[in-house]
């Protein structure tokens, strides 16, 4: 499905801006700290078209893209959330209506789960 | 599930049974924080012919209680695509339930 969301929100950026290519790449399993776990370039005639289609795609990937993140601390872990979905979660998904809405969602949802009093040690990616 | 209601000759109206309803099985997968929860990627539920998303995830809470932490925070997908608690479920539907998401 994370394929699909990104294929989707290539398309929404092609519908949107005159754009040459695109190219999205994001890591999964293990990402040791201070690596880059995602990746996206956008090729255009304009630059304005390119940077503002870049800055899209990424903000639509946080907000969309079902792929969590599990931030791994020698003394515990958590698993992180986007406020870009959590603020994009009291709107529309997919054009369909949301019942019930919970406007008021709370910031942290699962939450951070340990106290983290040195630095992080690894982040592991999930892929839906 | 609906009663079927016979009159009979002198007026009486009383219930003969319930009409024939049918299930579906959806296939439902679990992921990040819904895993850990209940501690299993996937599993199969049987719900009424024409039960909803929404329905699903009542039955999906009754049966790992542990959900409720992320109810509200979560949210649906049906094959593959964003939808909501009123999407009505069919046969080999695949439902995931997906926490707040976080990647980038």
């Amino acid at each position: 499905m994370a394929v699909r969301q990104i294929q989707a929100i290539c398309s929404s950026a092609r519908a949107t801006w005159k754009i040459h290519a695109i190219s999205v790449a994001h890591r999964l399993g293990a990402v040791p700290v201070g690596e880059t776990s995602v990746f996206i370039a956008v090729s255009a005639v304009h630059h304005a078209d390119a940077l503002d289609a870049c800055k899209f795609m990424i903000d639509e990937l946080k907000a969309t893209v079902p792929i969590w993140k599990k931030e791994v601390y020698s003394n515990g872990e958590v698993w992180k959330e986007n406020p870009e979905f959590m603020e994009r979660r009291s709107m529309e998904p997919a054009g369909k209506a949301v019942d019930a809405p919970n406007v008021a969602c709370r910031r942290i949802c699962c939450g951070a789960k340990s106290k983290v009093s040195d630095e992080s040690t690894a982040c592991e990616m999930n892929l839906e | 599930m609906a009663a079927v209601e016979l009159k009979t000759g002198n007026g009486d109206a009383k219930p003969v049974g319930n009409a024939t309803t049918s299930s579906v099985n959806v296939r439902v997968l679990f992921f990040a924080r819904a895993r850990d929860l209940t501690g299993t990627a996937d599993t199969l539920l049987e719900v009424t012919s024409g039960s909803t998303a929404g329905d699903c995830l009542k039955e999906l809470i009754a049966r790992f209680p542990a959900l409720e932490e992320i109810r509200e925070c979560m949210v649906l997908a049906l094959n593959e695509e964003y939808t909501s608690d009123s999407a009505v479920v069919k046969e080999n539907d695949e439902l995931a339930i997906i926490p707040p998401i976080s990647g980038g």
